[in-house]
Formats: structure tokens, C-alpha cells, sequence
């Protein structure tokens, strides 16, 4: 059981719509680590799209935590591809 | 035998039994079930969460063809948001410890997670997709029509009180004969999305659903704005044979009109163009021998998705309007939702608003959502590249206005120059003159743009004061009224002196009986619905200038619309005569 987490940040809070999050969605469900995301305070499981829609709300960075087997792969996966989706990089 | 009088928004006669669609309005009771049910009523909510992301995989997979890819991303996000793993806990959590029906618990989850996203202004563009998978969960656990149209067996005419825009953008013009709806009006989306695709329809019918039920027939007469319930054979046979002929005669209209010039008698050259709504429209606007596209609305791209469009979206729409339209110019409206139009797209700021035709609307909005209005201008000036692209301002009503709005692109144009992005440097940019203030000043406007483009069923609105839309006094719209001739006349000759183009793009412009006091006035450039285009033309080469600025004349002499209206018939009458 491991855990581990990442920062990613939020270069325009407008890049926060429906589909980085369902992309994100759908690769967080490939995990078996619980997998939760954070912005201002406010935690969404990363396996429900509903919960993640809530954050576009909040601002700041995000922060991604997995905890669970492959929490470490996990994380550093999923940071990677929400970087990309928001920052477009 | 019943007939209905309403207003024809997409020309054309339709023939057909009825399929009514049922309004969304359904009230969930709180009911809860029996403790040994429990089980069945969790499987019976899994079920329907299946059903209903096929439902929206075939809606998918159906629409594809139509609307192209870049429509559709929206359903991968709906299929998320269904298959979610908090609204599986909750809903079963109340159906286990609580005994509700799945129904209300489905009710009461999506409802909490709709008051959150309300709670701020980024996360509540989604509350229209949220009620998008309730109402699919309810119709599935309901046993309720899907409401569009795939229970349609056979072709037929769609009666209903109103229509949400993701269930007009699923017509296919082979299944949807005739529409037949009491709400809306000329500039509803059902009115809009029924010109792109053909069909004929009729709006503004008070009272229809009351008399029409399954199983009757129906004859919609979109020219005439006309239904009628239940005619009896003679009256069918009739519009069938009118039917026909239309089809007939605009085979045979679009066949020896493609090759000809749209020129006058006399020789005077004149521009066709198209208004279109979806890149796919080109082919048509093509097809009926367009120049260019005069007016391309962006509208459709946020109210298809319920949300705002990513700049890639807008990027792909306009690249593939640019590039098939290429050498031929296309001119791309900015974002003019707001009023009517407003809700489904996102705009809930004017959704409130006591006085939406005067309100945050169009260029409006876009100044009070200035990084929506940046995403659609820099995906333009990407999309310049490939085609031959201008910008059109709507609802320009002040000279800072058109100033704001070139501060803007410009900045956009520095922004994408430093980030090192292919755009074009030097695209042209436009006003659309739809209220009477820009018409009065357009010499000053002039200096400002590129071109113009007359807005009609704004301008007459404004300047008449009346919404076309409301029956009581719908009669005080006509487009003869001096006032509106003359502000026209102001623009085209501002336009000229100028020497800008001037074009028209409302519906006027498609409506012979203007066509000559319009050439007489000066104008060269129209642009319609591509279908009117092949018969535009033909009138077009039965006047002389000569004679339509005799007729113009006569007209700017007139102080009411009837008798403006009076001269402007026999103008035509003469026309045809001088055709045989």
C-alpha cells in the first residue's frame, strides 16, 4: 500500500472543461488505487466525472493523491496527461 | 378539416401523419418501494444506466455522418458522467437504507449536484448536460419515448409545444417530413436547423398540440406559414401536387441557373452568397452556385454542445468551411447568442435579464466574456490560413464598439504572433448593421471596417419596435415600413461612398418582392439560405438597374408601407411580364 502525490497547476482556470476531466476520468478508472483530486479545500474522487465537474468552481492548482498498489504509476500518469489536457503542453 | 396560422420559417409544403413529441416535464412523486425489493429496484437502476448510454452510442453513432465529429465529443462526456461511480453510491445508498424508487433517487442526487454546480459561474455551463442524463435515466426507468426520434417507424411530421436544441440537431431530413411547433419563432433553432436541412415548417402555432393526436394527418406549408389538420382528400391531393411541383421546378431552376452570371439586364454584376450554420452546409451553398459564404453563424457550435466550444472546435469548423469554400470568401459572424438563443448555449447571464432583445447580447457578451470571445477570434485567425476568411461584428450599436472589438484581435493576433501560432496577420473585418443607430452613422462606421452586411430581421425589429415572434403584434414587422427603407438606403450609400462593400444577409435579401427596390437602392450583394439562391439569380437577370432605381425612387416618395409594398408589386409584376 502506497501513497503518493503531485501537484499540477492550472495555467488558465477556462481550460477546466468537460473533456481534460472525462479523459482524465476514463484513465483513472484503469487504476486500482483510490485516486482523489484536490483544489482549494476541495476533494473530488478522480473515478467519478460528476465529483470532478465540481472543481472547475474552485481555484488554484490541483493536487493529485493515490493511494493503493499502483498509486505511484497512477499518479504520475494521470499528472502528466492533466498537465497536458490544461496546459497544452 | 382544421387550419392553423402561424409563421413559416423553412419554405416548402410536407404532406404526412404526425409524430408528437411530449414536452419534458416529468414529475417524480417520492415513492419509495417495499424492503424485499430492494435488489430488483438497484439491478432495474443499473439497467437503465446501460440502456441509456446506448441510447446516447447510437445517437452517436447516427449523427456522426451528419454533423461530423467535431459535434459530438459532447456524448463521451455524457456517457462519463452516466457511467459515474457517485451517482451508482448514492442512488443505491438511497435505494437500500431510504426504499426510493430509483427514479427519485436519481431525481434527488442529480438535483444536489445541480445546486452545487449553480454555486459558481465556471461550473454552471453543465447544467444543461447534468439535465441531459436525467432526463435519459427517466425516460429509460419510465419506459417514456426517448423523445427524439428514434421510435419514428416511418417518416412523418413532428408536432410538438417546443423542441430543446439537441433534439432538432438529430433530424435527418429523410425521417422528418414537416415540423409543426407552437413556440418560436423566425430566429428559434428549430426554425434555423429546419432551413439548413429543408424541412419545411411551420412555428408559432398556438393551441396545435391541444387539437392533434396520434394518428392524424397533417399538412405543413412553410411558404404560407400554414397547417392544416386532417385535410380532407382533395385538399391533400393539392398540396401534394404543390409539393411535387416545388421539387420539380427547383431541379429544373437549380440545373439552368448553376452556369449563368448574376447579372442584370443591363449588365450589372451582383454577388450571391450563403448563410450557413454548419461547415457541412457548403456543399449545398456549392451546389446552388454560391460566390461565397455571406454569413456563416457560430451559434451552433455552443448550442449543439451545451457549452462553450474549445478553440480546436471552432478551429476545425472553420478550417473546413474555409478550405472548401476556398478561393471564395467566407464570412464568419462572432458570437451573437443572447435573447432567445441564449439558454441552451451557456448565456445564463441574459437568460434573467427582464429585456434579453436589449440586453447582454451578441458583441455584448462577448465584451463581458472577453476570454470567450479570445478563444473564438484566435481559432479565426488560425483557420485564415486556409481559406479566405472575414470577420463580421453583430449588433454593432457605437463606433467604440467597433474600435473595442479590432483592440481585441488585435491583441489576440499579438498573442498568437508571440506564441509563435500560423495566423493570418491582416483578415478583414466587418458590422453587421442591425439597429438603427449604426445605420444612421455608417458613413462614420465606414472608416472603421472592411464592409458591411444588413441585418434585416434585427434592423426591422429595432427600428419598428416589435417582436416579429409575437402574433399580437406580429402585423406591425414589414420590412416596406420607410423607416426601414431609409435606413437601408443610409447604409448602402455610406457603404458606397466609402467604397465598401455592402451585402445583405437577412431575410429580406432572399425575398423577391425587395429585390428590385434593393437593386434600385443600390445594393449588389446578397446572401440567403443556399436553397433561394438559384431563384435569386433568375430574378436577378430579369431586372435592368435602369428600371429598379426608377422603382426605388418612386418607393422613397411613399409615407406608409402599403403603398410602398403597392409599387413594389407591380415593379415585379413588370419584371416577369418582361421575361415572356
Amino acid at each position: 500500500m502506497s501513497r503518493h502525490k503531485a501537484q499540477i497547476p492550472v495555467e488558465k482556470d477556462e481550460s477546466l472543461h468537460l473533456r481534460p476531466m472525462q479523459v482524465l476520468n476514463e484513465r483513472a478508472l484503469e487504476f486500482k488505487s483510490d485516486l482523489t483530486l484536490t483544489r482549494d479545500g476541495h476533494t473530488a474522487d478522480a473515478k467519478s466525472m460528476l465529483e470532478l465537474t465540481l472543481l472547475a468552481g474552485k481555484k488554484g492548482p490541483l493536487t493529485l493523491e493515490g493511494r493503493g498498489p499502483d498509486a505511484r504509476d497512477a499518479v504520475n500518469t494521470l499528472s502528466a496527461l492533466l498537465d497536458q489536457q490544461l496546459n497544452k503542453r | 378539416m382544421e387550419r392553423f396560422k402561424g409563421i413559416g420559417v423553412s419554405g416548402g409544403v410536407a404532406v404526412g401523419d404526425v409524430y408528437i413529441i411530449e414536452s419534458e416535464r416529468m414529475i417524480v412523486g417520492r415513492r419509495t418501494i417495499p424492503p424485499d425489493l430492494v435488489e430488483d429496484e438497484i439491478e432495474r437502476f443499473h439497467d437503465a444506466v446501460a440502456k441509456a448510454i446506448e441510447g446516447i452510442r447510437d445517437d452517436q453513432t447516427r449523427l456522426v455522418p451528419r454533423l461530423g465529429e467535431e459535434y459530438l465529443a459532447i456524448f463521451d462526456s455524457h456517457v462519463r458522467l452516466l457511467d459515474d461511480k457517485m451517482l451508482r453510491q448514492s442512488v443505491e445508498r438511497r435505494i437500500r437504507e431510504e426504499h426510493m424508487v430509483a427514479e427519485a433517487a436519481v431525481d434527488e442526487v442529480l438535483r444536489e449536484h445541480v445546486k452545487l454546480l449553480f454555486e459558481d459561474k465556471s461550473t454552471a455551463r453543465w447544467v444543461s448536460d447534468i439535465y441531459d442524463i436525467q432526463s435519459r435515466l427517466h425516460r429509460v426507468l419510465m419506459g417514456r419515448s426517448t423523445g427524439d426520434l428514434r421510435d419514428m417507424k416511418e417518416p412523418a411530421i413532428v408536432v410538438a409545444e417546443d423542441l430543446m436544441p439537441s433534439q432538432t440537431v438529430s433530424f435527418v431530413r429523410e425521417q422528418v417530413l414537416g415540423i409543426a411547433m407552437e413556440a418560436g419563432g423566425t430566429t428559434s433553432h428549430t426554425a434555423i436547423i429546419a432551413n439548413a436541412l429543408g424541412i419545411p415548417a411551420v412555428v408559432g402555432l398556438r393551441g396545435l398540440t391541444a387539437e392533434v393526436r396520434a394518428g392524424d394527418r397533417l399538412v405543413v406549408d412553410g411558404g404560407a406559414g400554414e397547417v392544416v389538420v386532417n385535410p380532407d382528400e382533395e385538399t391533400a391531393a393539392r398540396y401534394v401536387r404543390i409539393e411535387k411541383d416545388i421539387v420539380e421546378s427547383d431541379r429544373r431552376l437549380l440545373h439552368e441557373q448553376a452556369p449563368l452570371p448574376a447579372e442584370t439586364i443591363d449588365g450589372w454584376r451582383t454577388a450571391l452568397y450563403a448563410n450557413i450554420e454548419f461547415p457541412k452546409e457548403v456543399e449545398t451553398a456549392l451546389e446552388n452556385g454560391a460566390e461565397g459564404i455571406g454569413l456563416y453563424r457560430t451559434e451552433y457550435l455552443y448550442l449543439e454542445k451545451g457549452r462553450e466550444p474549445t478553440e480546436e472546435e471552432h478551429f476545425d469548423a472553420y478550417k473546413s468551411a474555409a478550405e472548401a469554400m476556398w478561393p471564395r470568401p467566407v464570412v464568419i459572424r462572432t458570437l451573437d447568442l443572447g435573447a432567445d438563443k441564449a439558454a441552451a448555449g451557456g448565456g445564463r447571464e441574459t437568460r434573467s435579464e427582464p429585456n434579453p432583445f436589449l440586453g447582454c447580447r451578441s458583441i455584448r457578451l462577448c465584451f463581458e466574456r472577453e476570454p470567450m470571445f479570445k478563444t473564438q477570434l484566435r481559432a479565426i485567425l488560425r483557420a485564415s490560413i486556409f481559406g479566405y476568411i472575414r470577420i463580421l461584428l453583430p449588433m454593432i450599436t457605437s463606433l467604440a464598439e467597433i474600435r473595442r472589438a479590432k483592440a481585441i484581435i488585435e491583441e489576440v493576433r499579438d498573442d498568437l504572433c508571440s506564441e509563435g501560432i500560423k495566423h493570418e496577420g491582416d483578415v478583414e473585418v466587418g458590422a453587421m448593421i442591425e439597429v438603427p443607430s449604426a445605420a444612421l452613422q455608417a458613413d462614420t462606421f465606414a472608416e472603421e471596417v472592411d464592409f458591411f452586411s444588413i441585418g434585416t430581421n434585427d434592423l426591422i425589429q429595432y427600428t419598428l419596435a416589435v417582436d416579429r415572434s409575437n402574433p399580437v403584434v406580429s402585423y406591425l414587422f414589414q420590412p416596406a415600413h420607410p423607416a426601414v427603407i431609409k435606413l437601408i438606403k443610409n447604409t448602402i450609400d455610406a457603404g458606397d461612398a466609402a467604397g465598401i462593400p455592402v451585402a445583405m444577409c437577412g431575410q429580406m435579401s432572399g425575398d423577391l418582392s425587395f429585390l428590385i427596390l434593393l437593386l434600385g437602392l443600390g445594393l449588389r450583394a446578397f446572401s440567403t439560405s443556399p436553397k433561394v439562391l438559384p431563384e435569386l439569380k433568375r430574378a436577378i437577370r430579369m431586372v435592368s438597374i435602369e428600371n429598379a432605381r426608377e422603382v426605388a425612387a418612386a418607393v422613397l416618395e411613399e409615407s406608409d408601407a402599403a403603398a410602398a409594398l403597392k409599387i413594389l408589386r407591380a415593379g415585379r409584376a413588370d419584371m416577369l411580364q418582361g421575361e415572356e
